[in-house]
């Protein structure tokens, strides 16, 4: 009896194929109704970080990366945040900075840095920080010292010293000497077609000087610059510097805030939509189309700028 | 062994004379390190010296000593090549408190092309004031930063400082450039 139970549920060789067909169409099913991870950003502003004469607030500024690793993390810690973000004590991490001088100072306040290099500090040595642009002399005009000495923060130029990697036609400080690297923009604006320039634009001081023309107007290279291998496999931060951005080309305006994000794709698109604001108080016409960033997205799969894929967290303090 | 001695002094005075050479055209093969027919103005602003070299940039296909324009401006560069830019030299002063001062002097071609980058939004935008300065400037006053472009024959000059404080002596200074000979 209990035999003929047990041969009665059996399943031969088709039923079971069916039923597993049915099950993978089940989870298919499962999967597509689940509503897909978004690439959160952050944004973090306060009116206390700078004023009215380009002067920044340490204090202020290490408060506001604080809080949006914090976001962006969902770690208090700036130890536990960085973990999150993948830096491992024995990491070298290459800070990519624009020093951006013309015509409105751009380059990242040397407050703003050093909150990011305090952090960081947090699970790295600080002579494992590597402060980078194309040139000693970019990094001079906007105050920086060069540091090539074992003490210290590390500050660098691409023209100097490490060489570029043929392969990846990229600086070195990225491709060897770094083991992850944050891209380290600015909230410029430099219309002509090409928009504005943060995260894509900020890598054109790694690049060889041969190709850093191709970044203005060639839109698939300028899309394909962050799928180089190894800002893809080591960026662990993309972080704007906002205190002072420009709205239009060489116009400055005080936003007084800071963008982080893990997609780069994502980031730049609120990037833009915070330069697009602006403009549209001042009654002046959106910035083009994002051509690069869908190409980014669509061919090179580096993240998203559909706008209902991305988390905007904003945090105003 | 006087003889040997005379045949060395030959053989050696014969590769310096080659190594001369060699150096020489090497230079002239590096491209052009100067155009004499680029305007500099002939003195520093009063207070002021020239910090560092001036730095001339060309277009991609006839770079400068020091490359070009995206060199300089990075994709800022765009709108200038749209209106005919030839080269720029770009001078940094600075005074005892290591205040700057910059000029930036764009050989556009043809005054016709200067004028069109003057009026160019992109280049000259909106929320300027008008100041004379022997010829109708644009000056901005975006605080802390004060700066001024006004043309001069096929030049457009961008003359900027970082401390509005001192926008009275960039004035005068710009005043003393443009009553200048190219």
């Amino acid at each position: 009896m209990i035999c003929r139970t047990r041969r009665a549920f059996s399943l031969g060789p088709a039923s079971r194929l069916f039923l597993a067909a049915a099950v993978a169409l089940m989870i298919c099913a499962l999967a597509q109704g689940q509503p897909q991870p978004k690439s959160k950003v952050v944004t973090v502003r306060s009116p206390k970080v700078i004023n009215s004469r380009n002067q920044v607030d340490l204090t202020e500024a290490k408060a506001m990366l604080a809080a949006g690793l914090e976001a962006l993390t969902g770690k208090k810690e700036a130890k536990a945040a960085w973990a999150v973000l993948g830096l491992k004590p024995a990491d070298v991490v290459g800070i990519k900075i624009n020093c951006n001088n013309w015509t409105i100072t751009l380059s990242p306040p040397a407050e703003l840095l050093q909150a990011l290099t305090d952090s960081l500090a947090a699970v790295v040595p600080a002579n494992n920080i590597i402060v980078y642009e194309a040139s000693i002399a970019d990094l001079e005009s906007s105050g920086f010292k060069r540091n090539s000495s074992t003490t210290g923060v590390r500050f660098m130029g691409c023209k100097e010293g490490a060489g570029f990697d043929d392969q990846e036609r990229l600086s070195q400080i990225a491709t060897s000497t770094c083991t992850k690297l944050i891209n380290f923009a600015s909230l410029k604006c430099v219309e002509q077609g090409l928009g504005a320039s943060l995260f894509f634009k900020n890598h054109i001081g790694s690049l060889v000087e041969k190709d850093m023309p191709k970044c203005h107007g060639n839109m698939d290279f300028l899309a394909s610059v962050l799928a180089k291998p190894s800002l893809k496999r080591k960026t662990i931060l993309n972080i704007c510097n906002g205190l002072r951005g420009t709205y239009k080309q060489g116009v400055p305006w005080y936003w007084g805030g800071i963008i982080l994000g893990q997609d780069p794709v994502a980031a730049e698109w609120v990037g833009y939509q915070i330069i697009n604001e602006k403009r549209e108080q001042e009654k002046t016409a959106a910035l083009p189309g994002l051509e690069y960033l869908k190409i980014a997205e669509s061919k090179y799969g580096l993240g998203t700028c559909t706008p209902g894929h991305v988390d905007w967290v904003k945090i105003e303090r | 062994m006087i003889r040997g001695w005379r045949c060395y002094s030959f053989y050696s005075f014969c590769l310096i004379g080659l190594a001369m050479a060699l150096g020489f055209l090497a230079e002239m093969s590096a491209g052009p390190r100067f155009q004499p027919e680029l305007f500099l103005p002939k003195a520093a602003p009063a207070g002021f010296i020239l910090a560092q070299p001036p730095e001339f940039y060309g277009t991609e296909s006839a770079p400068l000593a020091d490359g070009h324009i995206f060199h300089f401006i990075d994709g800022g560069g765009v709108v200038y090549l749209n209106h005919g830019f030839q080269s720029v030299v770009h001078l940094l002063y600075k005074n005892e408190k290591a205040d700057k001062l910059t000029v930036d002097i764009f050989d556009m071609g043809t005054l016709q092309n200067a004028r069109t980058a003057f009026a160019d939004e992109a280049i000259c935008p909106a929320g300027f004031a008008v100041i004379s300065v022997g010829t109708e400037a644009k000056a901005y006053h975006f605080e802390p930063d004060f700066f001024i472009y006004f043309v001069k024959d096929r030049y457009l000059i961008y003359a900027h400082v970082a401390d509005d404080g001192q926008s009275g002596l960039l004035i005068d200074y710009v005043k003393r450039i443009f009553k200048e000979e190219p």
